[in-house]
């Protein structure tokens, strides 16, 4: 069962980013492919399906590498042809559809099945941070959980570090912006997906609920490991 | 033997007087933790003025009239002081404890309702297959309710009363610099658009004044399909698509919205409506976005809704010149 999904899994991802490279590279333009998932669909279970996660995978994040790798090649023509009306008319796709690509790349890596280390709360520097920048760990998860309930329509509530700063926040973006859009110097270290899509077929509108259960499967070794090498 | 004490000397006593008792103005507040004794006289308090009195203050029993209805018996003057006070006095701090409390009433409901939960005009399954039972029941019965309840919440301590909800939904979103409360209260009136502007075994083609008006700002009944479903598919992320009345311009139009607001944040007058939220689809769809819009289209909205409509909004709207018949 395993071995088919992920033959799936891969067969699909060159289907929709092996090929295209070929093609459009051949116009200079570098196309995106769609990341794959270092787990089973179902190895989150009972956080999040793997229904879910099939569809968020294969229906959401491939539809925005699709529009985005479309976008990327229009833009080119237009830049091409000088025509600026239609560049800044793409803009909104690429925000759209880029930032879904990016938010999601980050979002898969920020998960991780229970039995392979997931949920485990952060050691060393990241946890110290969070002592000192939220008080404690219960009190980061708590602020994280409040906002990304509060946030009214479709968004992201992400942990960032500013770098310059050398602070960690908890911030929220609308729609797909990326944490870029929020401060230049923020670095995303870990993400909730707040969309409906991300937990309706399984929690329904009980966001809360999803938001308590995502800690379980968080990847904190993979947020430690941004902290550290961005603050190298 | 002193005679039994009367009931009321033993309740607990008053809440303390709101001016400092050492101020001038104050009035010589009689407490029941002492009562009167005949040997002891007390100071005739100063009538008080009303406009230094708390504003709850009402009736103080006038000890220089001195009234007395020959309440009680004189036999307890003796021991308790007169009584007769001390029961207006005590009568007296009753009224001022409702009134501090803010009255009877309010003591007993803790959030006054302001807004209702409108039903959908149709059984939650009448519209399957195009919408599910189970999507209705979830979308009406707790993100609508929600909503619902989430308005009367904040409306509790809120200063925004007594206005009809499309008046609330103007004020909150002042000028796009919404208030809080805009969000619930648009969502409430979105949803109940939505609702009515479906029925099952809708969709197909309108018929007479709309169709005519639909095909003067369109071109033609297809256009404005297409023009709708390409609308709804542009519209990234939560929102809504809205076939909309334009007040300036006078003409149908299909315009889309993020998140909660609506044709009326812009004084036009909305028409017909369809959630493009993922929690109105999701459950049957997926993310097939598209087939939800093309079976709205073709199945679900409601001309009779949209026709009834029209016909109000044509009077705020002069859509064009009259058919004045000439004798």
């Amino acid at each position: 069962m395993a071995l088919r999904t992920l033959a799936a899994k891969k067969t699909l991802s060159l289907a929709l980013g092996g090929a295209r490279p070929l093609a459009a590279a051949a116009r200079g333009v570098t196309t995106v492919a769609l990341p794959d998932l270092s787990y089973d669909f179902g190895a989150l279970e009972p956080a999040i399906s793997g229904e879910i996660m099939r569809l968020h995978h294969q229906k959401h994040h491939a539809t925005y590498v699709a529009n985005y790798n479309k976008a990327l090649e229009q833009l080119d023509a237009a830049i091409a042809k000088g025509d600026a009306s239609a560049v800044v008319q793409l803009q909104g796709a690429i925000k759209f559809n880029g930032g879904g690509h990016v938010n999601h790349s980050i979002f898969w890596k920020n998960l991780k099945p229970i039995s392979e280390g997931g949920g485990e709360p952060p050691h060393g520097k990241l946890g110290w941070a969070i002592d000192e920048d939220f008080g404690s760990f219960e009190a980061l998860v708590k602020k994280m959980n409040a906002e990304g309930a509060a946030l009214q329509g479709s968004g992201w509530v992400w942990l960032a570090l500013d770098k310059e700063a050398k602070k960690l926040l908890v911030e929220t973006t609308a729609n797909q912006d990326p944490l870029v859009t929020e401060g230049a110097s923020l670095v995303p270290l870990l993400g909730i997906d707040v969309w409906e899509h991300a937990y309706y077929l399984q929690y329904k509108n009980v966001r809360p609920d999803y938001l308590n259960n995502i800690w379980k499967v968080m990847n904190w070794k993979y947020a430690g490991e941004v902290y550290e090498n961005v603050l190298a | 033997m002193p005679p039994p004490a009367p009931l009321f000397l033993s309740l607990p006593s008053p809440p303390p007087p709101l001016l400092p008792v050492h101020h001038p103005k104050a009035p010589q507040a009689l407490t029941l933790n002492r009562p009167l004794t005949s040997s002891r006289k007390p100071a005739l308090p100063t009538r008080p003025v009303a406009s230094l009195a708390p504003a709850v203050a009402t009736r103080q029993y006038d000890w220089t009239r001195k009234q007395n209805f020959g309440l009680f018996s004189a036999a307890g003057d003796k021991f308790y002081g007169n009584l007769e006070a001390q029961f207006w006095s005590w009568l007296d701090t009753c009224w001022f404890r409702i009134r501090r409390q803010g009255g009877l009433s309010r003591r007993y409901s803790k959030i006054l309702s302001y807004y209702g939960l409108t039903t959908p005009p149709y059984k939650l399954d009448a519209l399957e297959p195009y919408m599910s039972r189970r999507t209705v029941e979830l979308h009406w019965g707790k993100h609508h309710q929600d909503y619902v309840e989430g308005l009367n919440k904040q409306l509790a301590s809120s200063p925004l009363y007594g206005y009809t909800l499309e008046e609330l939904i103007k004020e909150a979103y002042n000028n796009g610099n919404p208030l809080p409360e805009y969000n619930n209260a648009a969502q409430v009136w979105n949803h109940h658009f939505f609702w009515e502007s479906m029925q099952p075994e809708g969709g197909g083609l309108p018929e007479g004044g709309v169709l005519q008006q639909i095909e003067k700002d369109f071109g033609s009944f297809t256009n404005f399909r297409e023009e709708f479903i390409s609308s709804a598919l542009q519209l990234l992320g939560s929102g809504w698509v809205w076939l909309v009345l334009k007040r300036n311009e006078r003409k149908l139009s299909v315009v889309h919205t993020r998140n909660a607001i609506s044709p009326l944040a812009f004084g036009d007058i909305p028409i017909a409506s369809l959630d493009l939220w993922e929690h109105a689809y999701y459950l049957d769809y997926k993310d097939d976005r598209r087939t939800y819009i093309t079976n709205f289209m073709d199945h679900l909205i409601s001309w009779d809704t949209v026709t009834l409509r029209m016909m109000r909004a044509e009077s705020f709207v002069n859509l064009g010149e009259p058919n004045i018949p000439v004798a």
